[in-house]
């Protein structure tokens, strides 16, 4: 489709025309005599950063030349240089100028102007220069007409409101221009459709010191610090809460009003809000004039409301005279609005914007079916990784909504699921999981249109499938919200996605676990029972890590398997215990299963040592004697409780903690944790956890615990494996399955995760151990498997890592009784089973006197963190934990 | 606020220079505090590390330390040290910028050590060894694992260095 030029673009470019300082055509392109040399390259490697981070590579070339940029022989030679490299790829330039309006230039291709290629329904970065010798730090900023959004635009510029862009200032670009005389920064535009198009761009770089006193905004409301000058005129109420104004309407006409910070002149505006409005209806906006004081019907636009999402309201006004405040209907009925925040805008361009009409080409995109079948002929979800010829990711990360998630390369694609491509040559990366062989597939979309879609078809292989043994993977510690999920345009993300991840990724079991941030959304997806959104033998269920409030600061908690989401006394977060063993005492009387989060977050800073063991540690320092600072939020408070038995679901006492987090955090600080309370006498069992997208946001099932259960996977009985340890923990890369101890002497077998794990013995009696092993790496170098007992290594096997299954054995004498594990360092673990010798208890007295030690460390180290009304009793729990061990300790120390 | 009502506040709240040129800020978390500090830290629940810079430097003297302030919200209460680095952003991989120096002054009033408590400040010396323009990457952490995903551990400051007088 070959569009003229639009309406809208003739009338952008007719008032550009009368009001800018600067229009631009066929100005010369730009460029920077001199940059030092450091500076020039840093900009490069910025560059080069952002661009991966966009899923948009620049070429090999451009990063090849980053040696060359930094060894210039001078500031000129690095500005050649460099731009050299860059202005090649630049579909755009601005220049800018303190004390006039900025330049827009395009370059000069041979034969012309060449229009930016642009894809159909998708998104595309264009490199766009920015010359800016006066050194400004200001935020530029690039707009379009053309851009401007669909609901509520006039019949007349639908057609011309084909584009969405955005200026890319996140991470790692700076979100102000950083100084440097010359800058490069990616503008990101969508098109609609396919065929030749044209639109308006519009640039500006306004600041404090422009001295024009014609900055677009007129006003901004942020509510970090309470209503920001909005008042409650009638039948409304106002509050803020987390940065957001929370607006009541009590009835048929609320309304608050606010005056500008100061008089703006005659002319069109546009009042921005990003808003939820839980009801339908239809709001208002009046404005207020110094000849029109008092609003009135005549100075008044009304807005439909989208109730029940977030949504940006875009609504456009013309004041006569000078404006003077505004008044918002939020609704014609009772009801509540959120707002985030509001900006008013002049919608005329002063002399601080440019412009200039640029042409486009939007090449057509075609359809991609994914054929998904998993290795018994069942259609499946998988993960892909789709890149062009460039190196470009597709759909492009900088503009996706979950399910797609913005922060990973790869995305979930379903049997008879499909995607948009634009005509090129593609790498597609498949896999379905760490069991699964990943195969990389080239496919060739065309130019023309298709009668039936493009098929990408991926048959999952696998090297392992612990499954088929009874195995089940989970990972207890997930999140559909905060850190790498975004808050806006929805509080986080919904079951169905978190399920995607979880099916792409062959993750049996995903512990969803709301915490801090978007509490108040996110916990509307407790039931007390597995997620709708689960499909057989995938399994979700959203339950509670303690993080962001509460007895966060002693060490997080993860809270599996609750009935009651929120203790008694509030519905929210903010009443919740201080003392991490209050919240244990309430969530285990109602049968949870709980354990320390990231457990190694605060326990790799040692502050002291054990007297008498230097020498002593084990190799790599595993375990080690030395005490660490509990100066974190991992497994801190956890050598407090595990001191505890607390009141069951029944009344019986139970262990206050079930398990400890382990393989996302360091390994050996979390493992040495864990290894020290089973030497001393404690049951703790481990799992595996990601806290995705916390420690990383990479995938899903990074960390894992696979569960084997009898019967098919049901999730009480998972979370009761896991509790008892009939499980191992793994990189989902390395598996150890039925980890078993036999005595010949004695004639008993013991299973791992079995009546308690436990194997009675005679001192002196040998014990053979087996374990069914199989590890994938991309190296041919064999891992080494080790036995150990009592926290050390005392026998080793290898096993090769090219996933080939092998049983591995190993023997130890056992004159005390001791635990017993196997281990691949780092990528997996054993539960232990416990050789008891002669009914003796364990107790290795150096593990005991550590524990002890680290009890009264992280006394001294948490105590401030607990509620006044609670250190009584953090006191009482603290003196139990060391008169716990204390005792433990005289008794191993009795001849 | 302007300069003026600044100033006003400094005044109203006893505040001095210091012999190192930092106006010193109030404690806790009210009052126009970002206004004095150079950057922020944030660290959220889960103990992911962001860095920001609020009023950062953009002149220094060649081999003249200088001091500024480091606000820090700690949401996860840590009581690890705070630590802060700088690299040269034009050298491939994470190099350490050998010429530009960053870190917590440690002093009677002022340690790497986090309290713990939800708001605090720090004093942060910086220097750089080179001069002309220099840009440099300014990163914290505050333990292992603790910097956020995203690059958002990290700030990247353009500063022009002056030959001392």
């Amino acid at each position: 489709m070959n569009r003229p030029t639009s309406m809208l673009t003739c009338v952008g470019v007719t008032l550009l025309t009368l009001c800018c300082g600067r229009l631009l055509t066929a100005a010369d392109w730009p460029t920077v005599d001199a940059i030092d040399p450091q500076p020039a390259a840093a900009e490069l490697r910025r560059l080069i950063e952002t661009a991966e981070a966009l899923g948009e590579p620049l070429a090999a070339s451009v990063a090849d030349g980053l040696d060359d940029v930094r060894q210039a022989d001078d500031a000129t030679d690095a500005a050649a240089r460099l731009q050299a490299l860059l202005d090649p790829l630049c579909g755009l330039a601005v220049v800018l100028h303190a004390e006039s309006g900025p330049q827009l230039v395009l370059p000069q291709r041979p034969g012309g102007r060449g229009a930016i290629e642009l894809v159909e329904q998708g998104w595309r970065t264009v490199l766009v220069k920015v010359v800016n010798t006066d050194r400004l730090r200001r935020r530029l900023r690039i707009e379009s007409p053309n851009a401007r959004p669909l609901p509520h635009a006039p019949a007349d510029e639908v057609d011309a409101r084909w584009m969405s862009l955005s200026l890319y200032a996140g991470q790692p670009a700076s979100p102000s221009l950083t100084g440097l005389p010359v800058e490069y920064r990616f503008l990101q535009i969508f098109s609609r459709e396919a065929g030749e198009q044209q639109a308006v761009l519009e640039c500006a770089a306004p600041g404090p010191s422009s001295g024009h006193g014609d900055s677009s905004i007129a006003a901004e409301w942020q509510f970090r610090k309470g209503t920001a000058g909005w008042s409650p005129a009638n039948q409304i109420e106002l509050t803020t809460e987390e940065g957001s104004l929370l607006v009541r309407g009590t009835g048929d006409d609320p309304f608050m009003i606010s005056p500008l910070p100061k008089p703006a002149r005659a002319g069109g505006y546009v009042l921005r809000f990003w808003a939820r409005a839980e009801e339908p209806g239809v709001g208002q906006l009046f404005w207020q004039t110094e000849q029109r004081p008092f609003p009135d019907g005549g100075h008044a636009v009304s807005f439909q409301l989208e109730p029940g999402q977030e949504h940006l309201y875009e609504i456009a006004f013309t004041a006569e005279d000078t404006l003077t405040g505004i008044r918002l209907d939020p609704n014609g009925v009772p009801g509540t609005m959120r707002i985030d925040w509001m900006e008013l805008a002049s919608a005329e361009r002063g002399r601080d914007w440019a412009a200039a009409t640029v042409p486009f080409r939007t090449r057509p995109s075609q359809e991609l079916l994914f054929r998904v079948i998993d290795d018994d002929d069942r259609p499946a979800m998988a993960c892909f990784e789709v890149t062009d010829a460039h190196g470009r990711v597709f759909p492009p990360q900088g503009k996706r909504l979950a399910p797609d998630f913005f922060f990973q390369r790869q995305i979930y694609r379903g049997d008879g699921e499909s995607i948009r491509l634009p005509p090129g040559s593609y790498t597609i990366r498949c896999s379905r999981g760490p069991e699964s062989l990943p195969e990389v597939q080239q496919i060739t979309v065309g130019p023309g249109p298709q009668e039936q879609p493009l098929e990408l078809v991926y048959r999952v292989k696998r090297w392992v499938d612990p499954s088929r043994r009874g195995y089940w993977s989970g990972d207890h510690h997930i999140h559909a919200a905060g850190c790498a999920h975004y808050e806006n345009p929805t509080q986080g993300v919904m079951p169905p996605d978190m399920l995607r991840h979880c099916m792409g990724e062959d993750l049996k079991v995903g512990c969803c676990l709301t915490w801090g941030p978007c509490f108040d959304f996110q916990k509307r997806f407790f039931t007390g029972r597995l997620d709708d959104a689960s499909q057989y033998p995938y399994l979700i269920r959203y339950d509670i890590e303690v993080s962001g409030f509460g007895s966060h600061a002693s060490g997080h908690l993860n809270l599996l398997r609750l009935t009651e989401q929120i203790p008694p006394g509030g519905d929210s977060k903010n009443h919740w215990p201080t003392l991490g063993l209050n919240t244990l005492r309430w969530a285990k009387r109602q049968g949870a299963v709980c354990g320390p989060a990231h457990s190694a977050i605060g326990l790799t800073r040692l502050v002291d040592r054990l007297p008498e063991t230097e020498g002593l540690d084990g190799p790599g320092g595993l375990p080690t004697y030395g005490i660490p600072a509990f100066d974190g939020i991992g497994a801190n408070e956890f050598i407090m409780n595990v001191a505890h038995e607390v009141p069951g679901p029944d009344g019986s006492r139970v262990p206050a903690v079930d398990f400890i987090s382990t393989m996302n955090t360091d390994r050996t600080a979390e493992w040495n944790m864990w290894y020290q309370v089973l030497s001393a006498g404690l049951r703790v069992r481990a799992s595996g956890e990601t806290d995705f997208p916390c420690i990383t946001g990479e995938r899903v099932g990074i960390g894992r615990v696979y569960v084997k259960l009898d019967g098919p996977l049901a999730f009480d009985a998972w979370c009761d494996g896991l509790a008892a340890g009939r499980s191992y923990v793994s990189d989902g890369r390395t598996h150890l399955m039925d980890f078993t101890a036999r005595c010949e002497r004695a004639g008993a077998v013991c299973e791992c995760g079995v009546d308690g794990s436990e194997m009675p013995i005679a001192a002196g009696d040998t014990v053979a151990f087996t374990v069914d092993a199989a590890a994938f790496r991309d190296t041919a170098e064999p891992l080494r498997a080790e036995l150990v007992v009592n926290g050390f290594p005392v026998a080793q096997q290898q096993l090769a890592a090219d996933g080939s299954l092998a049983q591995l054995t190993f023997e130890h004498r056992f004159d005390r009784s001791g635990w017993a594990a196997v281990r691949i360092f780092p990528g997996g673990h054993t539960n232990p089973i416990f050789v008891i010798a002669d009914g003796q208890p364990i107790c290795e007295p150096r593990s005991v006197a550590w524990c002890l030690r680290c009890v009264q460390q992280c006394r001294e180290a948490k105590m401030p963190t607990y509620r006044e009304d609670e250190r009584a009793t953090a006191e009482a729990d603290y003196d139990h934990a060391e008169d716990f061990f204390q005792s433990l300790l005289e008794k191993a120390r009795l001849p | 606020m302007t300069a003026a009502s600044l100033f006003r506040w400094l005044v109203a709240v006893g505040v001095l220079l210091s012999v190192s040129g930092v106006a010193e800020p109030r404690a806790g978390d009210a009052g126009p505090s970002e206004e004095v500090a150079a950057f922020e830290v944030q660290i959220n629940p889960e103990a992911r590390v962001k860095l920001r810079a609020l009023n950062p430097p953009q002149q220094l003297v060649r081999h003249r330390s200088e001091r500024f302030w480091l606000k820090v919200h700690n949401e996860a209460g840590l009581q690890s040290p705070l630590r802060l680095r700088a690299f040269d952003r034009s050298l491939p991989g994470a190099q350490q910028a050998d010429w530009f120096r960053v870190g917590i002054v440690e002093n009677a009033e002022s340690t790497a050590l986090l309290s713990g408590a939800t708001t605090e400040w720090k004093l942060i010396e910086l220097r750089c060894d080179e001069p002309g323009t220099r840009a440099v990457r300014i990163a914290a952490d505050a333990g292992t694992g603790t910097q956020d995903l995203g690059f958002r551990a990290e700030v990247d400051l353009l500063i022009d260095v002056e030959e001392r007088p």
